[in-house]
């Protein structure tokens, strides 16, 4: 970048105000009660993108939005620079740029913009704030040649194709897993070679212990044994955790300890969500949890599975007390809980087997969307300051 | 002037404030409650209808020549102890002492928070005189103002629970009170609190039934007899005690009396219900068990029970755990629908009550028609409700549905039926509703083969039906055939489907159609609230124009119709009423009527406006309660608004352009920073300061003269806009008592009521074509890519994205 290195050969350093055309005049805010009787077609964008529909447009052509004020101006959670095409609305909460043509691509000034920090920028006291003078004074270096912007503009829009594709894949996988427990765990389809009959039977049958955690809140210390609660589960993060000492926690732990294969569900506050323990360190629970350990007329992975289904939860929603606030539901309730399996423990296991796998093939198209995530960011640091050229 | 609601809500909490600090505020309603009790009977005594006897020297008028003095504490407690002498009312009205140094201060303290109290109560706003509480529960909703507001945070409200007037309505409407014939009959509350759901319950009737309460709190039992007072029941007997331990009506020293109704919400899960029990205290309640001992839910449905005729009908407020808590309750919950005596069970929405969050039911009981396999009528009305603050509560459409349901028994999915006896049997008495009425939405199936190989199931857009009946092109524009059956095609990308929708000619009809529905409910109802006459009853109008409304939106498209209605009964609540309540007090032409804002003038002579003004003339401040000024503006002088429209705008602009240059050039080493004053501003001395000082660069002195000349443009154009706006206040005050009684109705019910209920409607038809797009918009986004698709694009993108790693220079 210009601060400290050379300005790379071909490329050029000029204030956005040579780029583009400023239309910020032409852009009006409407009150929301009187967008509520013209709602219609178009969109309405503010600071992040668009926040309501109107009857009317304002702007019919190519443009790039800069948000103008917002948390987000530092917080940069949501893209704050964003091509717009078409009839659009826009308020005074984003600049509105028009491209100067045979100057600078739209593609390739919108992901500059995107990548530029603006937290030296902000002008706002309270709330952060780009003002009109110094986005227009915003020095951006950037190839003169056309054909290489174009060139940066088509990889960087390449990755977020990537990106993109891999989110939509990402959200199909997981409606299909949600089909599959609606088709498998209700035998409305069974895997290839199974035929036998299906039962249902109340947790109580199934586990060979049904208990909640402490009544009382424990003394917490600094460093000690992990003593978890509703939140853990409802994030399924168990890294960040209250602590007790180990006396305490072996006090609890006379009336419930959670290991391996034992499953844990919310019960106060957030009710029937699960997760399987996959630790082996010791740890205690609070009264808002319930562990549920399986016994041996029960896969315990089928049941994990199963208690990840809606109609578990369903099962849960109608047996908690009605209305209460915050939600609960009592161990004698949660012992009623009706499952749904083959009597079969192979199917039970088969059954589970495809759902783990499901799981795992999302978490590990998870961690791939992340990577590529982190690798346009790279791009974007290469590309875009000419440390590496394309030509 | 008609009275308002939110006016004397006002004057309750400023009362509420003069108390501060002196007791708990749960004890505020004692005192405020009983001088606008005084205030009230003082307002109405002397005319043909007063309500009690106020003696010489007793009134309210009286008590205002107190202020100031040092008796002024003493002289209240003898004023009403006078008007409870001459009305038979000793130790009923008079249970809140004034004279108390404890709560009101010693000497001068407590003649300033006396005085300053009556002053209160002497505003315009609370003159009864001219203004029968007509239907409306005054005290009634005054108490619970006050219970809502101050006695529940106090968290000293323990076994004081108001009930919220709209779950009264529901109680009073379904307990059968209707079916009663003759005067004789009687209506009995055990626990009556203020009385409000006793009133309720007796005005559901159609003769006037004699009213019979008993209420535990002393002083609470004063509040209650004053408020039969106040409704012209001044014959109701409230008597006082534990109804538990000393039930007071008794037919001998064995039995209870017995009444043809009751109604009640007795405290939930009372634990010391039984202290006052006796062996010689039964009276024959628990003859089918007794309840638990820390619970009473049970006790005061069988103290109920006890006190209903064997023709009698009635229903209770409880907990939703007598439905289904187990134990000795579920013996008597066997024993009790084995008689027959349940004849329905409605579920409420969790947090309806003040002071409590649990969820609570109403159970109709029916001894008239008690039966052996008795079915029971179940309605789960938990999904119906408004937030208000942390509370919930009953709208206008809730309250209907339920009484419209029950009253027609009807079966409504997810809503309500007649659960037969068996069914009851088969779930071993436990009458928890959900086991009886799914109220839950159908699962969103996940169909994989459409995922894998595409289409739209057809099973997801026929759920849509409700829209494809009203609009069934839609349907085809958006969803072409699939080759396998079962399965549509979506036509339009999801980012088009609500262009789609809203530029399609059947979208268009149907809007149109729901005009035409609106437009012909106007027609037929602007006539009557254009014909409101003095002295006419607004609920009648109200009454006459909402049921309207239902019966012409009963074959509205995909309008609900409980929906149109609660938009109207909102839209009356918040402004229809009190309009109303002015023509048809003081007549059309007090529509038209300025007035100025309602304002205090403290020791000092300092003025402290009460109200937000609608025009400010001269710095007064004065209220349209009627006509808003936008109106008449909208009306008779468009242009005028059209001329200070633009000379704002050109203000504006002028301004915008100064601010620019100032971002532009105002910063440390710009050409302006140097005209900027020490906080950063530019004003026209600081500019002309600068231009003065000889300092300024060539450059600078063009800039300083430019910015000069736009400040001069700027104040001028400022001022035109001033004067633009001043000539159309000065014509729009004009306007107001020029207005033609003709005109001011067209203002009225033209330009404010059928254009404001047209927008109501409209916003309705709205939120109904949302809920259309953004499924529709869910289905195509959902199944309009196959699987194999979405991954071949990721796969494409993936190798586009190796290449040009690849050509940055990192081969993998």
């Amino acid at each position: 970048m210009t601060e400290h290195g050379q300005v790379p050969k071909g490329w050029v350093t000029k204030p956005l105000n040579d780029l583009v055309d400023f239309l910020d005049s032409q852009r009006r805010p409407i009150k929301s009660a009187d967008r509520s009787h013209m709602r219609g077609q178009y969109p309405y964008y503010g600071a992040s993108g668009i926040i309501d529909w109107v009857n009317d447009y304002l702007f019919d052509e190519e443009l790039i939005l800069l948000g103008e004020d917002g948390e987000n101006i530092l917080s940069r959670n949501l893209p704050l620079a964003f091509r717009v095409s078409g009839k659009v609305w826009v308020n005074n909460h984003a600049h509105v740029f028009r491209p100067k043509r045979g100057i600078v691509d739209i593609r390739f000034l919108t992901e500059l913009l995107e990548f530029q920090d603006y937290a030296d920028l902000n002008s706002g006291t309270a709330q952060p704030k780009l003002n009109k003078a110094s986005c227009k004074a915003l020095q951006l270096t950037y190839p003169e040649d056309l054909k290489e912007q174009e060139a940066i503009a088509e990889a960087l829009s390449d990755a977020d194709a990537l990106i993109e594709g891999l989110e939509r894949l990402i959200a199909k996988k997981r409606l299909i897993k949600q089909g599959a427990m609606q088709d498998l765990l209700t035998a409305k389809r069974r895997l290839p070679g199974f035929s036998g009959a299906w039962t249902t039977a109340p947790l109580r049958q199934l586990c060979s212990q049904i208990q909640d955690g402490t009544h009382f809140t424990p003394t917490y210390v600094e460093y000690g044994t992990p003593f978890y609660s509703v939140e853990n589960v409802t994030a399924r993060n168990f890294d960040r955790c209250k602590y007790v000492t180990p006396e305490a926690h072996e006090a609890m732990a006379k009336r419930c300890r959670p290991t391996r294969g034992d499953i844990l569900m919310t019960r106060i506050g957030s009710i029937g969500d699960t997760y399987l323990v996959d630790w082996d360190h010791e740890a205690s629970i609070y009264v808002s949890l319930c562990l549920l350990r399986p016994g041996k007329s029960i896969d315990a992975r089928y049941l994990y599975a199963y208690s990840r289904s809606s109609m578990f939860v369903k099962e849960v929603e109608d047996r908690s007390l009605p209305n209460a606030i915050p939600k609960k539901i009592n161990l004698g309730d949660i012992a009623d809980v009706q499952i749904s399996m083959p009597i079969d423990s192979n199917e039970q296991a088969e059954i589970a087997a495809v759902l783990t796998d499901m799981d795992a093939e999302i978490q590990a198209l998870d961690t791939r969307l992340e990577k590529a995530r982190q690798v346009k960011e790279g791009m974007m640091q290469n590309l875009l300051t000419g440390r590496i050229r394309l030509v | 002037m008609a009275i308002k609601k939110s006016d004397i809500y006002r004057s309750l909490w400023d009362s509420c404030d003069q108390l501060r600090g002196g007791m708990d505020a749960s004890l505020y309603k004692d005192y405020i409650l009983t001088l606008l009790f005084v205030k009230y009977v003082s307002d109405r005594a002397g005319q043909p209808d007063a309500l009690i006897e106020v003696p010489e020297g007793c009134s309210f008028a009286d008590i205002r020549e107190l202020r100031g003095t040092k008796d002024i504490g003493e002289g209240i407690d003898k004023a009403i102890a006078g008007i409870a002498e001459a009305n038979d009312l000793k130790n009923v009205i008079d249970r809140a002492y004034f004279n108390d140094t404890e709560k009101f201060g010693r000497g001068a303290k407590m003649v300033t928070t006396l005085t300053a109290l009556i002053n209160i109560f002497s505003r315009e706003e609370l003159n009864f005189s001219r203004n029968r509480a007509d239907g409306d529960d005054i005290l009634g909703d005054a108490y619970e103002y006050l219970m809502r507001n101050f006695a529940t945070e106090s968290g000293k409200s323990k076994g004081q629970f108001y009930t919220p007037a709209e779950v009264s309505r529901v109680v009073a409407a379904v307990a059968g009170v209707n079916r009663a014939t003759s005067p004789k009959q009687t209506v009995y509350d055990p626990t009556c609190g203020s009385g409000s759901l006793l009133l309720k319950a007796a005005d559901a009737a159609d003769v006037s039934l004699t009213i019979y309460g008993q209420e535990m709190d002393i002083t609470t039992r004063g509040l209650a007899k004053m408020n039969m007072i106040m409704h012209g029941r001044e014959d109701a007997e409230i008597a006082q005690g534990d109804v538990i331990g000393e039930p007071q009506f008794k037919a001998s020293e064995t039995e209870l009396q017995t009444f043809d109704f009751v109604v009640a919400n007795p405290p939930f899960s009372a634990k010391a219900w039984g202290s006052g029990l006796t062996s010689d205290s039964r009276f024959g309640r628990f003859e089918l068990g007794m309840p638990p001992e820390k619970n009473g839910d049970f006790a005061f449905l069988l103290h109920i029970l006890g006190s209903m005729k064997a023709t009698g009908s009635g229903a209770v407020i409880l907990p939703h755990g007598v439905l289904f808590r187990g134990n000795k309750e579920a013996e008597l919950r066997e024993k009790i629908l084995k008689r027959g005596y349940i004849k329905a069970i409605i579920g409420l929405p969790a947090n309806l009550f003040y002071g409590t969050g649990i969820p609570a039911s109403i159970i109709v009981l029916d001894k008239s028609q008690a039966q052996a396999d008795r079915p029971v009528f179940m309605i789960d009305a938990s999904r119906g409700f408004i937030k208000d603050g942390n509370k919930n509560r009953l709208r206008e459409r809730d309250i209907h549905k339920i009484t419209d349901a029950y009253t027609r028994q009807a079966e409504i999915a997810g809503y309500s039926r007649l659960v037969p006896y068996a069914e009851i049997t088969r779930n071993d008495f436990n009458l928890n509703i959900p086991r009886y009425i799914d109220g839950s939405d159908p699962e969103d199936l996940q169909d994989i083969e459409a995922h894998l190989k595409g289409g739209v199931p057809n099973r997801d857009i026929d759920l849509l039906a409700e829209f494809w009946d009203v609009m069934p092109g839609i349907r085809a524009t958006l969803f072409g055939p699939n080759p396998r059956t079962g399965y549509s095609d979506p036509l339009v990308e999801p980012e088009e489907v609500r262009t789609t929708i809203r530029n399609h000619p059947e979208f268009g009809a149907f809007r149109d159609r729901v005009h035409a529905i609106l437009d012909g409910w106007a027609g037929q109802n602007a006539p009557l609230m254009d014909g409101i006459k003095v002295g006419e009853k607004p609920k009648d109008l109200i009454h006459t124009i909402a049921d309207d409304m239902l019966t012409r939106f009963a074959d509205a498209p995909l309008i609900d119709r409980y929906e149109a209605y609660q938009r109207l009964m909102s839209y009356w609540a918040e402004v229809m009423q009190d309009d109303v309540f002015i023509i048809a007090h003081d007549g059309w032409e007090a529509a038209k009527e300025l007035r100025e804002a309602r304002k205090e003038t403290d020791a000092k002579g300092k003025v402290k406006w009460l109200e937000e003004a609608d025009l400010t003339v001269n710095k007064v401040r004065l209220v349209a309660d009627v006509i808003s000024p936008r109106l008449i503006v909208a009306r008779f002088f468009p242009e005028l608004q059209q001329a200070v429209d633009d000379a704002q705008a050109g203000a504006e602009e002028l301004g915008r352009e100064i601010e620019e240059l100032v971002e532009e050039h105002g910063t440390e080493g710009g050409l302006l920073a140097d005209a900027l004053t020490e906080a950063g501003k530019l004003t026209g001395a600081s500019v002309k300061a600068r231009q003065k000082s000889g300092e300024a660069e060539p450059e600078e002195t063009k800039l300083l003269k430019q910015v000069a000349k736009l400040m001069t443009a700027e104040a001028a154009a400022k001022k035109a806009a001033k004067e633009a706006e001043e000539a159309l206040t000065e014509a729009t005050l004009k306007k107001y008592p020029e207005l033609t009684e003709e005109e001011i109705r067209a203002l009225v019910v033209d330009d404010k009521w059928l254009t404001d209920i047209a927008k109501l409607i409209e916003a309705e038809i709205e939120a109904r074509t949302e809920q259309m797009t953004a499924r529709v918009r869910v289905l195509t986004e959902r199944y309009g890519h196959t699987l194999p698709e979405m991954a071949g694009t990721a796969e494409d993108a993936s190798q586009r994205v190796s290449k040009h790693l690849k050509a940055m220079g990192f081969a993998e």
